[in-house]
């Protein structure tokens, strides 16, 4: 009885979750996804580099 | 083991290390929580993989220039809207250079550039949102409950399997499926109001 009871309230707890899970369904599949952004990324730093290291426009 | 979210740091503290000169840690960070969101909100946008790709390194470039004389303050504005602005004009420029590289004319480009209140791209860019919040609460989430107890909940909840479906493929009966899925989803809960506590993601 105190089994049963249990269950319904997680069944009613169920009912207050997000229906935003969902959502998660990836548009790629993870390992294409962390393809693509191991290959910006090796793109990216360089340039984000080159701007840190840059002189300040005044010094110029 | 520290918890993971002591190694997340709060957006607003990011934000305030990225103003540090060379800090590629940081900007890796930055680009690890916010790249898949731009790319993304690209792709819904209409531009092809490889111009999505490009709109990332662009809008996180202008990010980048934009961060030593960027001063966060919530009363003026969100960090999430003003992101949302930059990558739109990222957006917009490949929309616009698309459209000279077929030769349209004038009148058809501006037709084709939906103009600063469009409703479809805000609705795109606030979904892409959700998206990254519940992936990062997801994360922080899988790194604090026992395994076996998370891929219940991600075969229950995130993939949408039917209870019985999870039970006899992990050999589990259905109540241990409620159980995992009503304890880690309470955990889940809890991340996910812990991220909305960190204002401004």
């Amino acid at each position: 009885m105190i089994a049963r009871s249990r269950m319904h309230q997680l069944f009613i707890d169920r009912q207050s979750f997000p229906p935003a899970y969902r959502l998660l369904k990836p548009q790629i599949s993870p390992r294409k996804r962390a393809q693509v952004g191991r290959e910006i990324w090796k793109k990216l730093a360089p340039k984000l580099n080159e701007i840190y290291l840059s002189p300040p426009e005044d010094d110029l | 083991m520290r918890a993971r979210s002591d190694q997340i740091p709060t957006r607003k503290s990011l934000l305030g290390r990225l103003k540090s000169v060379d800090n590629t840690e940081s900007w890796k960070e930055f680009f690890e929580t916010y790249w898949n969101l731009i790319y993304s909100t690209a792709l819904r946008s209409g531009l092809s993989d490889q111009e999505a790709q490009d709109v990332v390194q662009e809008t996180i470039i202008s990010v980048a220039k934009s961060m030593p004389t960027f001063n966060y303050d919530p009363q003026i504005g969100t960090f999430k809207g003003w992101l949302r602005k930059v990558t739109r004009s990222r957006i917009l420029d490949h929309v616009k250079k698309r459209s000279r590289d077929e030769g349209m004319r004038s009148s058809e480009d501006a037709s084709q550039i939906p103009d600063e209140s469009d409703s479809t791209f805000e609705a795109t860019w606030e979904s892409e949102w959700k998206r990254a919040i519940i992936e990062i609460a997801a994360a922080r989430t899988k790194a604090k409950v026992d395994a076996k107890q998370y891929q219940i909940f991600a075969l229950s909840e995130i993939k949408g399997w039917p209870v019985k479906d999870v039970a006899s493929s992990l050999g589990i009966t259905a109540g241990q499926v409620y159980l995992a899925r009503h304890r880690v989803g309470k955990i889940f809960e809890l991340e996910l109001k812990q991220i909305d506590v960190e204002k401004p993601l």
